[in-house]
């Protein structure tokens, strides 16, 4: 019996071994059927338009880096690049500051106001933006604030608070009260408590949420359309968009533009794929 | 630690005023308009509750509402249920876990109405890719006319939508499941055979964590999708893809109803906000069972 | 004496005004749902009217999958209003006009220029608010080499000659026709097979407007029948048909594997651009009995507006004027191959259009009857069109668009 057992167990080894490779060379297919879609829009991104309309599958012939070059002077690419990145910043900045400091006595003090005031930012989540736009533009030209930055950068912050909260206050929640409470203790505010021992613990958290406020401000395109159409101000997706025409558009001209948009979030997503993924499985984990 | 009010609402107002002035405010006096007949340019008249009267008898919006329960039903489903299988693959393959992870993520960085562009080239029955790829690979009995058969269109695009964020959901999902103590997964992995049985008695209940997070965002995140028909079928064939966002934004812009269009808005928010409080605090009572 | 100091007055009001203007150079805002090719030759007449003018000119364009009818709401309510803007034929007009938004342009001296048709298109509640800058055209476009490879001498003339034209293109293994019905233009189609209602009946839109003619009447149903026995007769693929768009079925036509499909003439510059080995030609439909000819339809493209609270109205009215004057308008007319809304108007078109400039010479053309139809009514039909594509029964369908028709 033992014998037998101890005999086996390096076959079983090999089998588990041998599992493990086919699940990792399944894997690794699967991987690539499931960006199969993103390498359909490169590679027509680089086709002529008679290849595109007469051999779909097809690799092009040779790469039309004109589609690119036409495509890239269009968009005034730095330009928008460079409104988009100041916005995203401003936002993320903001949200950043404002949010948990909501999200501390929201997490920390359970109360028929409290719970009010979360419902009313969770409410948030699922509001209908246009809903909202035509007061939305009435209130930001009595104030003065359209077709400015910071008029763009109020509502974003605004529009990303919701979630800002929800995230910080079930991150808070996790965190063990011991330390505030020992910090109360020595007499600590609130406030100082907040700043010197929570801030610092929220560290993790903050990564994330920065990188979901600029995807959701980068990939926008309806609000900078409304609230900042300034030519000289235009975001990338704004810049985009102006690629699909009355009738349709050309995958020549829409999937270079797409791409040339989209790259500088692929690379900050390269830098920051830790902070996303531990951000979008905040309060996944009990603590 | 003590919170005077004072101190709640120091904290508090920062985020609720802007959140208040440029959300709430604008939310409700637009929602004004559902009680009158504007069409969003000049003045509208107050019509009482005639919108609402109205939407009774509107096929469309119940069409509408229909179809949003089912997408969301759908895509909640699916994302989660393939995030958890693929969680729980990743997860017992360190090799790959990490670049895997990023890699399923990927779509998600996108805009949505950029994805839909994509798959609406693909999906193409006229040389689309798909299909172009299923009759190279022998298998031409599956081609189908993946937006304009309406017995598969609102599928089409819960796929796409699934497609796109199923990272999220693996993302969660393997974050509670490395979370797990390890002898636990170890164990579950050596054993083949009473795995699954294991799979759902030990760790599913454990994973309760992640399957509230999961669920809430996706119920959220999905219940109003909105640019994905818009691109991909604009509700159609017949109403087969409508979804209550799509139905509010075409009566507004479209058809020139802004008060009705509001009134629907409203309506679909009243009931989201319901359904997600429901499941995520069913969710939440079951973590208190661990 | 008095008339003296008011003259006084008026010539240095006149004067300063002259100074002004030289000194600020004003700065025309507008509006536009044309972009990137379709812009034609918009960027070069704008350059010329500044040139003419000094009056400086800034397009803003937004298109309309990029959400123009949004920004033109939003910004119409707010009050930041562009000085001159695009309208689609009359649709934002209808709304516009009435809520006090548009300019009234019916003391302008080019409004006696324009043809009965367009303006009749210019005017709401019988004040002019539009200058209708095209007519561009929806008819049918063909294959010549398919139609020759399939032995299809002569273009079908009438309904029964089209039909056994795809008969036998069907046969010798070609396909013969599109109808996509994803954004629309099932419907386009459906109205183009109904011609023949408005060749019997000029009034048709009136009289439909005033409740004397029905959908559920033996013309509208004749027109829907013929539509749904396309598939059923398996000419079409009905369910394929649904599946794409307008663009996507433009596409196959343009790799040579469609003999015909109906579209707008704006593709005919693309076409002949891109796809130089494709031969191809647009004309009517034949939608008509034994012994008639094919007829198209024209409908108003862009048609340019002036905000009523521009605060450069004199400008305003200048541009629109501008494109008013044949000479600049027939550069856009030719970019675009639209027809004149000027009397007298006339435009060289590319000989793939003769069929189609020989119908509408021959007053062989009908207007898009969507112009005048009640707001909002659209959806209604063209969800009728993909209803009666999928085999519903028509009566039915009919009635249904009858009560959505009186009640809008």
């Amino acid at each position: 019996m033992i014998v037998s057992l101890s005999r086996q167990a390096p076959v079983r080894r090999a089998k588990r071994r041998g599992r493990q490779w086919v699940s990792i060379i399944a894997l690794l297919i699967l991987s690539l059927v499931y960006l199969a879609p993103l390498l359909f829009a490169v590679i027509v991104s680089f086709k002529s338009q008679l290849e595109v309309s007469v051999s779909p599958l097809a690799l092009p012939e040779r790469l039309q880096i004109e589609n690119y070059t036409s495509v890239f002077a269009k968009m005034n690419y730095w330009r928008s690049l460079l409104n988009t990145l100041g916005i995203t910043f401003a936002v993320a900045v903001c949200v950043t500051l404002i949010a948990p400091l909501a999200a501390y006595p929201l997490a920390r003090i359970s109360n028929r106001s409290t719970r009010l005031i979360y419902q009313i930012f969770a409410a948030g989540l699922v509001i209908p933006f246009f809903a909202a736009m035509v007061p939305l533009y009435g209130l930001m030209k009595t104030l003065g604030l359209v077709n400015t930055y910071p008029g763009v950068i109020l509502i974003y912050v605004a529009l990303n608070l919701p979630l800002a909260v929800f995230f910080y206050t079930s991150f808070i929640q996790t965190v063990p009260r011991e330390l505030e409470e020992a910090a109360a203790l020595d007499g600590c505010s609130p406030l100082a408590t907040f700043w010197f021992i929570l801030l610092p613990l929220l560290r993790p958290v903050t990564g994330t949420l920065v990188m979901f406020v600029a995807m959701s401000v980068w990939n926008d395109f309806l609000l900078p359309l409304v609230f900042l159409f300034r030519a000289e101000a235009r975001t990338i997706m704004v810049s985009v968009y102006s690629f699909v025409g009355e009738y349709g558009f050309d995958p020549t001209s829409l999937f270079p533009a797409v791409i040339l948009a989209s790259l500088p979030m692929l690379v900050l997503f390269a830098f920051l794929s830790r902070q996303i993924v531990a951000g979008i499985t905040a309060g996944a984990v009990k603590g | 630690m003590t919170w005077k009010p004072s101190t709640i609402a120091f904290f508090v107002l920062p985020a609720l005023a802007v959140y208040g002035l440029f959300v709430i405010y604008p939310t409700f006096s637009g929602l004004l308009l559902s009680l009158t007949d504007s069409k969003g340019v000049g003045q509208g008249q107050f019509i009482g509750l005639a919108n609402y009267a109205r939407m009774l008898e509107d096929s469309q919006v119940r069409t509408a509402l229909l179809n949003t329960v089912i997408y969301t039903v759908l895509v909640t489903f699916f994302q989660n249920a393939l995030g958890l299988g693929l969680a729980v693959w990743l997860g017992n393959m360190p090799e790959l876990r990490n670049s895997l992870r990023v890699v399923f993520l990927l779509p998600s960085m996108l805009s949505m109405l950029v994805v839909g562009f994509i798959w609406s080239y693909l999906f193409s029955p006229l040389g689309g890719p798909i299909n172009e790829m299923l009759q190279a690979l022998g298998l031409g009995s599956l081609k189908r006319v993946w937006l304009g058969d309406p017995g598969i269109a609102l599928f089409s695009i819960v796929g796409v939508h699934v497609w796109m964020y199923l990272g999220h959901s693996t993302a969660i999902f393997l974050a509670g499941y490395l979370g797990l103590p390890s002898e636990l997964r170890d164990s579950a992995a050596i054993d083949g055979a009473t795995g699954w049985v294991r799979f759902w008695r030990v760790e599913w209940p454990l994973l309760a964590p992640a399957t509230t997070v999961a669920v809430t965002l996706t119920l959220l995140g999905s219940s109003k999708t909105f640019e994905l028909p818009f691109v991909l079928t604009r509700g159609g064939p017949g109403d087969a893809t409508m979804l209550s966002s799509l139905t509010v934004f075409q009566n507004a812009f479209a058809g020139e109803r802004f008060g009705y269009a509001t009134a629907i808005a409203l309506v679909t928010l009243v009931g989201v906000v319901i359904i997600s409080n429901v499941v995520s605090s069913a969710l939440r009572r079951r973590e208190q069972l661990i | 004496m008095k008339k003296a100091l008011i003259g006084i007055g008026f010539s240095v009001a006149a004067l300063t005004l002259a100074l002004s203007n030289a000194q600020d150079q004003t700065t025309l805002k507008i509006l536009g749902f044309k972009v990137g090719a379709e812009l034609a030759a918009l960027p070069a007449l704008n350059e010329r009217f500044t040139k003419e003018t000094g009056i400086k000119v800034e397009y803003e364009a937004i298109s309309d999958a990029g959400g123009f009818a949004e920004v033109i709401r939003t910004r119409f309510a707010g009050g930041d209003v562009p000085d001159v803007f695009m309208n689609h034929g009359r649709d934002e007009a209808k709304t516009f006009a009435p809520a006090g938004y548009m300019a009234d342009l019916s003391a302008e001296p080019w409004v006696k220029t324009l043809t009965a048709s367009a303006a009749s298109v210019a005017k709401i509640g019988g004040k002019t608010y539009l200058l209708p800058a095209e007519f561009v055209s929806l008819g049918l476009y063909y294959n010549t080499a398919l139609l020759e490879k399939a032995g299809i001498k002569s273009l079908p003339q009438t309904y029964s000659q089209f039909l056994s034209a795809l008969n036998t293109s069907k046969t010798k293994g070609i396909n013969p026709f599109l109808v996509p019905g994803k954004d629309g233009w099932a419907f386009v189609t459906s109205l183009i097979m109904a011609t023949e209602l408005w060749r019997t009946n000029p009034d048709l839109t009136e009289d439909m407007l005033a409740g004397k003619v029905k959908f559920d009447s033996t013309g509208w149903r004749t027109v829907f029948t013929n539509l749904a026995n396309l598939g059923k007769r398996g000419l079409i693929d009905t369910t394929l048909n649904l599946g794409i768009d307008g663009s996507q079925a433009m596409n196959e036509f343009k790799a040579g594997r469609l003999a015909f499909l109906v579209h707008g003439s704006w593709e005919v510059t693309g076409l002949k651009k891109n796809f130089p080995n494709l031969k191809f030609g647009f004309m009517g439909f034949p939608s008509g009995p034994a012994n008639t000819k094919p007829v198209g339809i024209v409908l108003p493209g862009v048609a340019w507006a002036v905000s009523a609270k521009s605060k450069n109205a004199v400008a305003a009215r200048k541009y629109v004027a501008f494109w008013a004057q044949e000479k600049n308008l027939n550069d856009w007319l030719v970019s675009a191959n639209a027809f004149s809304p000027l009397k007298g108007g006339v435009v060289p078109l590319p000989s793939e259009m003769k069929p189609f400039s020989d119908a509408a010479a021959d007053d062989r053309a009908i207007n898009f009857p969507l112009a005048d139809w009640p707001a909002g009514f659209q959806d209604a039909y063209a969800k009728a069109t993909i209803e009666a594509m999928q085999g519903k029964d028509i009566r039915t369908i009919l009635r249904g668009l009858d009560q959505s028709f009186s009640k809008k």
